[in-house]
């Protein structure tokens, strides 16, 4: 009986490290470059519904591509009237950075028995802000769990600009009526009263230097 | 084919996913294979560490550099001044990412407000 017992209490306690460190990650929500991260994405939003770009749209671009710059550019390909190819080509040209950055961030993240399929799916979630915090706090994470860990961060982090993405795609006169009072998310308190406009200004324009060289 | 050639409801998800999805995941899995190959501890890793992180420092760089926006009414000086107090806060106040952060945002806001 007591071996039959044995294995069963090791998967559940495995689970349950698991869990924790997953959770752990998904803490890292709260820290100061998440937060810079998430007012950003307000400005993307901004950016997005002045180019008529649906809020479900800015959503989608958001969960898919999750590279602020790659976003904007291919804002700019689409009001630019670029074909699939050509939006493609540039937004290849603004992400090839992940290369380097996802080569080196790898050992930090994998354990001896990480599949190879867990980290393909997990490099989706890798971003600067990513990149940084897992740098930064993975080392003190037990090799076998960073995997978990790096699960909670990235998911987190992603899922978590959704409604940021959201907030502003609304359109103008609600925006205008939503903004002094929002009290959903803490990024609004970030916000100067003047509104998006002027976040827009402020968060995403610099990542548009980068399309402009293309046009 | 460009965003508004078809107006199918699904055409804008599929022109997000193969020019916006697929050209930069595509990067990540390329790294993924390559940073699977080399030892953990091999000079080719450290090479790659150290582009990918001036690749990260020159995007800051560009931001503080040459911003657009309200920020690029603002004095050059001023931005400059702001990171360095920021950073040097940061180093000196113990090493705390929040404290670099605020000091370097009440000198920059306090700039922008006085319109140095």
């Amino acid at each position: 009986m007591s071996h039959s017992e044995v294995p069963t209490q090791q998967f559940d306690d495995d689970l349950r490290t698991r869990i924790s460190w997953f959770l752990s990650g998904a803490s890292q929500i709260g820290s100061i470059p998440a937060l810079i991260l998430m007012t950003a994405h307000v400005g993307f939003a901004g950016l997005a519904s002045e180019n008529g770009i649906s809020v479900l749209q800015a959503m989608f671009m958001v969960a898919t591509i999750w590279a602020l710059p790659a976003n904007i550019v291919l804002i700019g390909a689409i009001s630019g009237g670029y074909s699939v190819i050509g939006a493609a080509i540039a937004v290849a040209l603004s992400s090839i950075r992940f290369v380097p950055m996802v080569a080196a961030f790898v050992p930090e993240m994998r354990g001896p028995k990480s599949r190879k399929i867990v980290l393909l799916f997990l490099s989706h979630f890798i971003a600067v802000t990513a990149w940084v915090l897992g740098m930064e706090h993975l080392r003190n994470v037990p090799v076998h769990m960073r995997t978990s860990y790096f699960a909670g961060l990235g998911i987190t982090l992603t899922t978590a600009r959704l409604p940021s993405a959201w907030s502003f795609s609304c359109r103008p006169t609600f925006r205008r009526s939503f903004l002094p009072r929002c009290s959903f998310s803490r990024q609004c308190t970030f916000l100067p009263r003047s509104g998006a406009r002027r976040v827009t200004g402020r968060f995403t324009l610099p990542w548009c230097r980068g399309w402009r060289f293309f046009h | 084919m460009t965003w508004q050639s078809l107006p199918e409801w699904w055409w804008p998800y599929l022109f997000i996913l193969m020019a916006g999805w697929l050209p930069t995941d595509i990067w990540r899995w390329i790294g993924i294979l390559i940073g699977g190959r080399v030892r953990e501890d091999s000079e080719a890793l450290i090479i790659v560490r150290a582009v990918a992180t001036a690749l990260v420092a020159g995007v800051i760089a560009q931001l503080i550099l040459y911003p657009s926006g309200s920020l690029a009414e603002s004095s050059m000086i001023l931005r400059i001044g702001a990171a360095a107090a920021g950073f040097a806060a940061y180093l000196c106040l113990g090493r705390r990412v929040i404290v670099g952060v605020l000091v370097a945002e009440v000198i920059l806001i306090s700039g922008l407000l006085l319109s140095l």
